[in-house]
């Protein structure tokens, strides 16, 4: 590093023109699992995209950290490939004017040769590229390799930061498999690195329409005094997918739907629907009000666990017309499983703004539609004038985060006649329509964000952690349940104990 | 990633001015009426700002164009107000663009073109005021030389929160820069597209500028070259060098370029040279040090068409 010339630590007169753009500093991004799907359907296309769109810093430079025997030109050939098939438009012309800023680095990632020849290659990629000496990890692999990789930058001094050079982390759920090995991981990452160094990805933080819960609710005078359980009847939080396991099986029969979904997208939306005002919109400022959310719902006493939670798997149905599998016929899938491809929720945020409101969570597989939506539903008024003092449909204010991203409000409005009669009527603001033009991917934002050390879209320790203990309580209270998960047909929307969830007359959506 | 939606513009229809309100609605029923289009889908109109945009008869194209884009990103009532002196009265005529997203039809361009010559001018304010639409931001594109009766310009600022030049097309730019100058000391919001059409420059040079050592107070001497059409840019780049880095700053007006930014930019510190140049579609940085020699980057020279300029202009206001 003796010859690289310390950029990172002279003050740039011009700074606010790559700043003000959001533009990072100049630094080398590492991805240990270089040579896998996720490089090369995500993460490698979001990075043109961010070239593209002009925000890479040009002090910028890629390597690959993986086991094949591959060149850099085989590497590049893969990666070009992804680029056409999964990028947005034009950035292929984007990947071939930086082609050259791409080298892999052929290792296992036990080696301990592998990360000194790294740090060699590093440096010399400083004084070619001007990476200023900037480092950013990032952990495309099995879990399972976290811990060596982790442990093996450690000890070769690759986490430390000196003299105003960044050595950033970018670590992929699963975070963990349950709170303990959760904290294991988290320790672990601890001894290398600091809090601040660490950007846990969970891509649903990524997506423009969830950024959107906070404009939505803290740009705008008019619903935040009617956010609060005075006003707000009970939220429903669906994350629902229509396909199946497919060849996944083996993959999701050692999560089930509690936790590759509930624990860190559907929490993660909660938390920002729940949470108060931050102070700022710093990092720190929004991740300690999410966190409050999530400390504020009780863990599950496994005796409530049947009460409150519902677990069930598909069976063989009709969908799109073809007759598909059953969970437990999936490919494998052992056809005793008791892992869920349904869960629902009733969550309570014991505060004094949600006191009494409950929070209903579904995620499931094999579900009629792709949809992933919040709808806040509204008490009915005090006093019922019309339709003879039948009660209407309650108002809903619907945030649609996938597909057809937009907001809806469902109100009564007078049947135009002599009569006065209520009829249910729907605003309706798409994203689609009033912002036209190519949205990036939720991974172009992340990594940018990682890059610019703004953390506020990641996970934080504590949240991770106070999220497992709420799973935690539910999936042991599932394993000493005496029953065995419902069952729902695949193509429907769930078992239908998932309805005795919801009491009082409510009713689950059918978005 | 989403595919691109598909667009349907109407044929344009000639009316009288008093009519404009009536052809516009009428167009709303060729769209569909105000519940079902033809085809059974939704109809929703979803405007996000109204554009008035002004140019030569002869640069209706490029306007057509830059409003064509920026339709894609801000759907818009768009007022294009062409002045064309062999036009012997003022005429109009109505349009709308629908977009088919998800099963609706998202009316996203009605379209108000006047064609006029230069002595119908003082007309346009009054025309342009009622027919824009309420509680909608608006937005002017002065798409045309600095006009030689300025109030011509103020008038139609005057009713747009947010006005958008483009100095390239400026013909004395070392006077009329001063105009706008005074425009903006007196509040206005005016955004020139010349000034991020410099975006890659500013960028390349503060990307360099990330190679340096900590400048400390070392006299910087800057020689701009550029050809005729990059007047205004590099008067703009100059000035803003001037002001950021209290350098000492050389036009030298020999370049060849036919673009509208600067040829080549050749900055020099005591202990750093940086060097820029734009053969083609990349800005060339060369970047050396007393101590070091890196390795020549590239960015962009292009953030894309004036379309995209103006898109990203209207954002910026
Ligand atoms: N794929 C997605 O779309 C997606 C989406 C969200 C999250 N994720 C998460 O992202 C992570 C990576 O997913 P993936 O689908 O990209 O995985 P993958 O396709 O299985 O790739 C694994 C990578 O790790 C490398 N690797 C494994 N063991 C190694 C060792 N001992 N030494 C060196 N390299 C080794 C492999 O290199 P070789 O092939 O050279 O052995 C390969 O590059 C996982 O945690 C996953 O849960 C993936």
């Amino acid at each position: 590093m003796a010859t690289t010339h310390d950029a990172a630590t002279s003050t740039n007169p011009l700074g606010d023109e790559l700043r003000g753009g959001r533009t990072a500093k100049p630094c080398a991004l590492v991805i240990f699992g270089a040579t896998g799907d996720l490089t090369k359907r995500k993460l490698v296309p979001s990075l043109m995209g961010l070239a593209k769109d002009g925000l890479l810093p040009s002090g910028f430079a890629v390597t690959g950290f993986a086991r094949r025997d591959w060149s850099d030109q085989k590497f590049r050939a893969e990666l070009a490939e992804g680029v056409a098939q999964f990028g947005r438009s034009d950035t292929e012309a984007a990947f071939a004017a930086m082609a050259d800023a791409f080298t892999f680095h052929q290792s296992d990632f036990g080696d301990a040769a592998g990360y000194e020849s790294l740090k060699q290659k590093l440096a010399q990629i400083d004084r070619q590229h001007g990476t200023a000496g900037n480092r950013l990890f990032y952990l495309a692999t099995p879990p399972s390799a976290y811990s060596t990789i982790l442990e093996r930058l450690a000890a070769h001094g690759l986490s430390r930061e000196e003299n105003g050079r960044f050595a950033r982390i970018i670590v992929e759920k699963p975070f963990g498999r349950d709170l303990a090995t959760a904290v294991a991981l988290n320790d672990q990452v601890r001894q290398g690195f600091h809090e601040r160094q660490v950007f846990r990805i969970d891509h649903y933080l990524g997506k423009e329409t969830v950024q959107n819960i906070l404009a939505l609710r803290f740009a705008n005078g008019i619903f935040e005094p009617l956010w609060n359980e005075k006003f707000v009847d009970h939220v429903q939080i669906t994350v629902a997918e229509s396909i199946g396991v497919g060849s996944r099986g083996g993959y999701f029969e050692e999560s089930g739907i509690i936790r590759d979904m509930i624990q860190n997208h559907l929490m993660q939306v909660l938390t920002l629907v729940a949470m108060e005002p931050p102070a700022t919109l710093s990092a720190d400022g929004v991740r300690d009000e999410k966190v409050k959310v999530l400390k504020a719902i009780r863990s599950f006493a496994p005796a409530d666990v049947d009460r409150c939670t519902v677990r069930a798997q598909y069976t063989r149905g009709s969908f799109g017309g073809e007759d598909v599998k059953g969970y437990r016929e999936e490919e494998g899938v052992p056809a005793n499983s008791t892992t869920e491809t349904f869960a629902a929720a009733r969550l309570h945020v014991e505060n004094w703004r949600w006191a009494g409101t409950p929070f209903y969570l579904r995620s499931g597989k094999r579900l009629p539609r792709r949809v992933t939506e919040v709808a806040i539903q509204f008490k009915q008024p005090p006093h019922l004038l019309f339709q003879g003092g039948r009660p209407l449909q309650p108002n809903v204010l619907l945030l649609r985060i996938q597909p057809d991203e937009g907001v809806a409000l469902r109100f009564g409005a007078k049947v135009p006649g002599p009569d006065v009669r209520i009829r249910d009527v729907r605003m309706d603001f798409r994203y689609g329509a009033a912002f036209g033009g190519e949205t990036a991917d939720a991974y172009e934002r992340l990594l940018l964000d990682a890059m610019l050390g703004d953390g506020t879209l990641f996970a934080r320790r504590d949240e991770v952690e106070e999220a497992w203990r709420i799973v935690d309580s539910i999936v042991a209270g599932w394993q000493q349940s005496k029953h065995r998960p419902a069952e729902y047909v695949a193509g429907t929307w769930g078992p239908d104990a998932a309805d005795k969830l919801l009491s009082g007359g409510r009713q689950w959506r059918k978005p | 990633m989403s595919e691109a939606p598909a667009l349907c513009r109407t044929p344009p229809r000639a009316v009288p001015l008093p009519q404009i309100p009536d052809a516009l609605r009428a167009i709303w029923r060729t769209c569909g009426g105000d519940e079902r289009s033809a085809d059974g889908a939704d109809v929703a109109r979803s405007l996000a700002i109204n554009f008035v945009g002004t140019a030569a008869a002869a640069d209706e194209p490029m306007l057509r164009a830059a409003v064509e884009r920026l339709q894609g990103r801000t759907p818009c009532r768009a007022f294009l107000l062409l002045v064309d002196d062999r036009a012997a009265q003022i005429g109009a005529e109505v349009s709308a663009t629908t977009r088919l997203h998800g099963g609706t039809h998202d009316i996203v361009l009605e379209e108000i073109t006047v064609r006029l010559p230069s002595a119908g001018f003082e007309r346009l304010p009054g025309l342009v005021r009622p027919l824009l639409v309420n509680d909608l931001p608006n937005h002017l594109f002065w798409a045309t030389a600095w006009p030689r009766q300025a109030h011509h310009f103020d008038d139609l600022a005057a009713l747009c929160e947010h006005t958008v030049v483009d100095t390239r097309l400026f013909a004395a730019p070392a006077l009329e820069l001063g105009h706008l100058r005074a425009r903006r000391d007196r509040g206005a919001r005016v955004t020139d597209l010349n000034w991020l059409r410099l975006r890659p420059w500013r960028r390349a040079l503060a990307e360099a500028y990330e190679r340096l050592p900590a400048a400390g107070g070392a006299r910087t001497e800057v020689r701009l070259l550029h050809g005729r059409a990059a007047l205004a840019a590099t008067m703009l780049l100059g000035e803003w060098l001037e002001a950021r880095l209290g350098a000492r700053v050389v036009l030298d007006g020999g370049g060849t370029g036919t673009g509208p930014c600067p040829d080549r930019v050749v900055l020099r510190t005591a202990d750093a040279e940086i060097d820029l140049q734009a053969p083609d579609a990349q800005i060339v940085a060369h970047v050396s040090t007393a101590a070091h020699c890196f390795l020549p980057f590239q960015v962009p020279a292009s953030r894309g068409t004036d379309g995209d300029l103006l898109a990203a202009a209207i954002d910026l206001g």
